[in-house]
């Protein structure tokens, strides 16, 4: 052998080997989502079992936790998936059913229509919970491309050494265990909560600048009508029993309208608690937002009764090969609940127990004179101050309702106090409970400043000035970093919210 | 287009297969059109500025060429040599007046617009000008270093070192070299172009042996530099908050995070340029090892020194007005004064003008000045030196007086650098006295220097890091590695081998990426 | 010649001028010492060293520096 192809042969060996051990290390470094938000296991688990499936579901964590395919097995013989992630968008739901059909070609598609209100990529962290899980293809590819955030490359998707490697100082015993086989967290992507915390109430709806969907939302619907009708499929569009976030009657008509004037099935949910049966007192486990295993199960016998009569899904319980697979799947998720039922209520809230990250603190202040601040029970608050000032407004007598709001996969929480003109939003930031946000709910208040709802637009450049930013009906007026915003609309000051 | 960036990365893989496929002769050409792909990813106004020193350089040099080869054919001519010896010599003053008399006009359009773009413009005074909108204003890449270099070219034209370039392109590749528009090395025309114009051809070893250089720089610039560089521009950018021992911790983090950065970069400029068979000069040798201040210069960012060495110093040092001043001196005070002065005179002129080179503001006329005035002193102090150690022979050679000069260097340069860090010299002289007085040395060791950005992880990969790159000076001492890797029985597998663990230990434990800026404290939950 | 070399020794006295050759190179002199000279052999010998001759080959060493003062003295 010549020295020259010695050496080609030794760099390709060498190239072989680097290869090999890129991808050890890519397995090992990667976050499993075995035992911790397991959200982000979701989109992955379809891909060991893709196939023998007459419905897909597609959507947010009003699929993947709010409908129970065992329900539709056991009720209705339906073999159904749910390829649900956490803060799903439409285009990933786009591309996420284009690659299923390199699987399967279910004869329905179900897709859940809250995540039409976002047209713009929200966060990294919900991205790569999405789209890691999809193995290298072009519609992976075109989902990366659709999905990218400011800042995120489209090698580290196809490459995710390259985002996760930074883990190597996080590394757990967990990381080692899953590198080469992983659980399995769902049940035909559903994802389990067991746990009941009643809704007692709700934040109050506030009015909204601009009510239409955005294009690329109805955009995406085309294809993904389109993309079922190639396959002969059909398209049912839903929108799930869950009451917070708001969905405004102005979105759901948009919807409405859609739907009749291309032929497809919506069915609304939110209004029909008398024919399903869920009782937001037992049947949610984070006050509303999400249904528990009781809601999913009660949501699951209704719309399995629509999918059976309406779109003539077929029962399969007859053939064996479904009712093997799925009496495996019946079991496990019968263990699961039984066990949570026997067991203690586990601990239902995951937010409030930041781990003490380092910097970047806003500075706290009792006394909010510096920037824009609102006066209620002979208390002074604004956006930075500590949230125990909302207890100093209950002993002068100001009664709140309390709600919390826990986003899919927890990204932190919302605490939300509801007076009676005014909300406000609270939020533990290294590890301090801050206020971030006071909205005005009616003009039974008015502002320090002397504005109120229901004002016109003199009234606000008379109290506020006319130093202002202007985005559509939107007026933000700064002061040492705290903002107010002003929405008028039809000439009136429809809300007033402060934020930083 | 980042050293770092992925495009870079690809832009180099792909520039290496179109040039090994060409013919040797017709190399250049890729690299210059490379060059000005490379260079056009920084912004298309860029252009206007390089190609007017490439076209202003070129005719300046072609021009010069002509009156001495004009000024060379008529001395060998009949008539030439008919002339008696005082005839010729007033003919070659005229003919060098006459190279002068295009000299200084190129110099002076080049240096000045050097000083337009980066003194005034890039300042306040001119920012209201309609025609300058945002963009223009940024400074081209490169400027500082390219014209810096093309400059010496046409210099050395003129000193009948180099002869002028005929072909124009090769001029602008000259210029525009994508490897050292980043951050030099200032590159001497006759070395660079010796193998710039025709490059060696190609050979395993050239291509393996860069390769492991450009990684090399990589490790320095991902697993330290930019690693440290959260901390850095913490401590720096609140010296309100992060005073005393604090400013002593950034001072210190701030010399290795430098280091690692510039000599990376220049690791893999020199690497990437081996890979095509190009040499290019040595920027550094091992500057941290220096005994004294003057001794570092000659190993820090060498072919800025000898830059301005080659075309400052000398040339005021030895002008005829220097020389005269010096003479007046000598006999008005003495012949140790007037000896002085040239070289107190040039030493500070170029002080003064490395300062100002590095930026605009006060801050940095001061650095330059206190390095001239550090430099001065031991010049002075030399004799004294010279007793002390009479007085204890062997000391010199210790161990431990050793460490102690090169502790001592760097500790000097941290503290000039601070000017350089804080922009600001009242407030750099405040925070350099607080390192005394403040105190805060118990509460950083404990725990506070966790607060800065970076977590105790990342301290620890960045201190195996420097560790790593200090053990590696320490073996530089007995001759270069690779070399010595390569003469090894399995030289070239051991090489290969070697490449595979750096580039493994880059992408894990670089601070690169989504997780090493705005996203990353969400995954520290996960 | 010896004009000259008593100008380095003045630089230098512990260096053998008639058989180092390597005065640059071997880092002997350095640039002050070499601006020093230039001086020196200016105010001796009334002969202007211009900066282009800066070059190792011209101060190697005692003997092609004299070459050089010599050239210069006869231009």
């Amino acid at each position: 052998m010549s020295i020259k192809t010695k050496r080609i042969l030794t760099a390709a060996a060498v190239a072989a080997a680097l290869c090999a051990v890129l991808w050890l290390m890519q397995l090992l470094l990667m976050p499993k989502y075995m035992t911790d938000i397991k959200e982000g296991a979701l989109i992955r688990e379809y891909y060991d079992d893709p196939e023998g499936h007459d419905v897909i579901f597609l959507g947010d964590c009003e699929v993947y936790e709010n409908i129970s395919p065992v329900t539709l097995w056991r009720e209705y013989g339906i073999s159904s998936y749910i390829r649900g992630s956490a803060q799903q968008l439409i285009w990933q739901s786009y591309y996420i059913l284009e690659d299923t059909y390199r699987y399967e070609t279910p004869g329905t598609v179900v897709y859940n229509v809250q995540s039409m209100i976002y047209g713009t990529p929200q966060s990294e962290a919900y991205n790569r919970m999405t789209l890691d899980g999809m193995p290298l293809s072009r519609a992976k590819i075109s989902a990366v491309r659709a999905s990218v955030t400011e800042g995120e490359s489209i090698a580290s998707y196809i490459f995710p050494l390259l985002r996760y490697h930074s883990r190597w100082s996080e590394l757990s015993a967990e990381d080692v265990k899953y590198m080469f086989r992983k659980d399995t967290v769902s049940y035909g992507g559903y994802l389990m909560q067991t746990a009941v915390r009643p809704m007692e109430s709700l934040p109050a709806v506030k009015p909204l600048d601009d009510y239409t969907l955005p294009d690329i939302s109805f955009e995406y619907l085309g294809k993904m009508a389109a993309l079922c009708k190639e396959h002969g499929s059909e398209l049912v569009l839903v929108k799930s029993p869950s009451l917070y976030p708001h969905w405004y009657d102005e979105w759901d008509s948009q919807i409405v309208k859609y739907a009749s004037e291309n032929g497809l099935k919506y069915y609304n949910f939110i209004d029909r608690s008398s024919e399903t049966g869920i009782d937001m007192s037992t049947d949610t486990y984070d006050m509303g937002m999400h249904l528990n295993v009781y809601g999913a199960e009660k949501y699951s016998s209704y719309l399995g009764e629509i999918l059976k009569n309406e779109c003539g899904v077929p029962d399969r319980r007859q053939d064996a090969a479904y009712a093997d697979v799925w009496n495996d799947i019946c079991a496990r998720y019968d263990e699961e609940k039984q066990s949570a039922a026997s067991s203690a209520p586990p601990s239902d809230t995951q937010g409030g127990d930041s781990s003490g990250g380092s910097g970047g603190q806003p500075a706290l202040s009792e006394h909010p004179h510096d920037g824009y601040y609102f006066t209620a029970y002979n208390t002074e608050i604004g956006v930075r101050c500590p949230a125990h000032l909302l207890e100093k407004m209950r002993e002068n007598g100001g009664e709140y309702r309390y709600y919390e709001s826990v986003s899919c996969a927890y990204q932190g929480m919302d605490m939300i106090y509801t007076f009676d003109s005014f909300e406000v939003h609270v939020n533990t930031v290294d590890g301090a409970d801050i206020i971030t946000g006071i909205s005005i709910l009616d003009d039974m208040v008015s502002i320090p400043e002397g504005l109120k709802i229901g004002d016109g637009r003199d009234d606000m450049t008379d109290c506020l000035g006319t130093d202002f930013e202007q985005s559509g009906n939107t007026y933000t007026y700064e002061k040492d970093g705290t903002l107010i915003s002003v929405l008028i609309k039809d000439g009136s000051v429809r809300s007033i919210e402060y934020t930083f | 287009m980042l050293f770092t960036s992925l495009g870079f990365i690809i832009f180099t893989a792909l520039l290496i297969a179109v040039y090994y496929a060409v013919p040797i002769k017709y190399r250049w050409v890729i690299l210059l059109v490379f060059s000005m792909i490379f260079y056009a990813f920084a912004g298309l106004s860029g252009f206007i500025f390089m190609g007017t020193t490439i076209i202003t350089s070129y005719i300046a040099a072609r021009l010069i060429q002509k009156a001495y080869d004009r000024r060379d054919a008529y001395l060998a001519s009949e008539q030439g040599k008919a002339l008696t010896k005082d005839e010729k010599k007033a003919y070659r003053a005229k003919c060098k007046s006459r190279a002068r008399r295009v000299l200084v006009p190129a110099l002076v359009i080049n240096f000045g617009i050097l000083a337009l773009l980066k003194y005034i413009l890039a300042g306040r005074i001119l920012e209201g000008l309609p025609f300058l909108s945002g963009a223009a204003i940024v400074l081209p890449m490169g400027i500082s270093f390219y014209t810096f270099q093309t400059m010496g070219y046409i210099i050395d034209v003129y000193r009948a070192k180099v002869s002028a370039e005929k072909n124009i392109l090769k001029t602008a590749l000259f210029t525009s070299y994508f490897p050292l528009t980043v951050q030099g090395p200032i590159s001497d025309y006759r070395y660079l172009t010796a193998t710039l114009y025709t490059p060696e051809p190609f050979s395993a070893k050239n291509i393996m042996s860069g390769l492991e250089r450009v990684l090399w720089g990589y490790f320095k610039k991902l697993v330290i530099a930019d690693r440290l560089a959260a901390a850095v521009s913490t401590v720096i950018g609140s010296p309100a908050q992060y005073t005393g021992a604090y400013a002593l911790f950034g001072m210190i983090l701030y010399a290795a995070q430098l280091y690692a950065d510039f000599t990376g970069g220049i690791d893999i400029t020199i690497g990437l340029s081996e890979m095509l068979g190009v040499r290019v000069q040595e920027n550094f040798n091992r500057p941290y090892f220096s005994k004294n201040i003057t001794e570092y210069w000659r190993r820090w960012h060498i072919s800025l020194g000898e830059w301005f060495k080659e075309y400052m110093f000398y040339p005021i040092s030895v002008s005829k007005p220097m020389l005269k001043l010096s003479k007046k001196a000598r006999s008005a005070f003495g012949d140790s004064v007037g000896k002085r002065i040239p070289v107190y005179v040039s030493t500070a002129a170029v002080w003064l003008t490395t300062g100002i080179w590095h930026g605009r503001g006060l801050n940095f006329a001061v650095w330059g000045l206190l390095n001239c005035v550090i430099i001065l002193i031991s010049q002075e102090l030399m004799p004294l030196y010279g007793r002390f150690h009479g007085r204890l022979p062997g000391l010199k050679r210790t161990c431990g007086y050793r460490a102690f000069e090169c502790v001592r260097t760097v500790f000097i340069l941290s503290s000039l650098r601070m000017l350089d860090c804080y922009r600001n010299v009242p407030l750099t002289f405040r925070m350099f006295a607080g390192i005394f007085t403040e105190g805060r040395y118990r509460e950083l060791v404990r725990g506070g220097f966790l607060e800065l950005g970076l977590t105790g992880a990342d301290f620890a990969a960045a201190l195996a890091g420097v560790l790593i790159v200090f053990a590696v000076s320490m073996m530089q001492r007995k001759g270069g590695i690779r070399e010595r890797l390569a003469e090894k029985k399995h030289g070239f597998t051991l090489q290969a081998i070697l490449c595979a663990i750096i580039i493994v230990t880059i992408l894990i434990f670089g601070a690169y990426g989504e997780g090493y800026d705005q996203s990353r404290f969400i995954y520290n939950q996960f | 010649m010896d004009e000259l070399i008593k100008i380095l020794k003045e630089i230098h006295p512990d260096v053998d001028y008639d058989t180092n050759k390597k005065l640059i190179d071997g880092k002997v002199l350095d640039s002050f010492d070499i601006i020093t000279l230039i001086s020196e052999i200016n105010d001796t010998f009334d002969v202007a060293i211009p900066a282009e001759e800066i070059i190792p080959e011209n101060f190697n060493s005692a003997e092609s520096l004299w070459e050089l003062i010599s050239r210069l003295a006869e231009d």
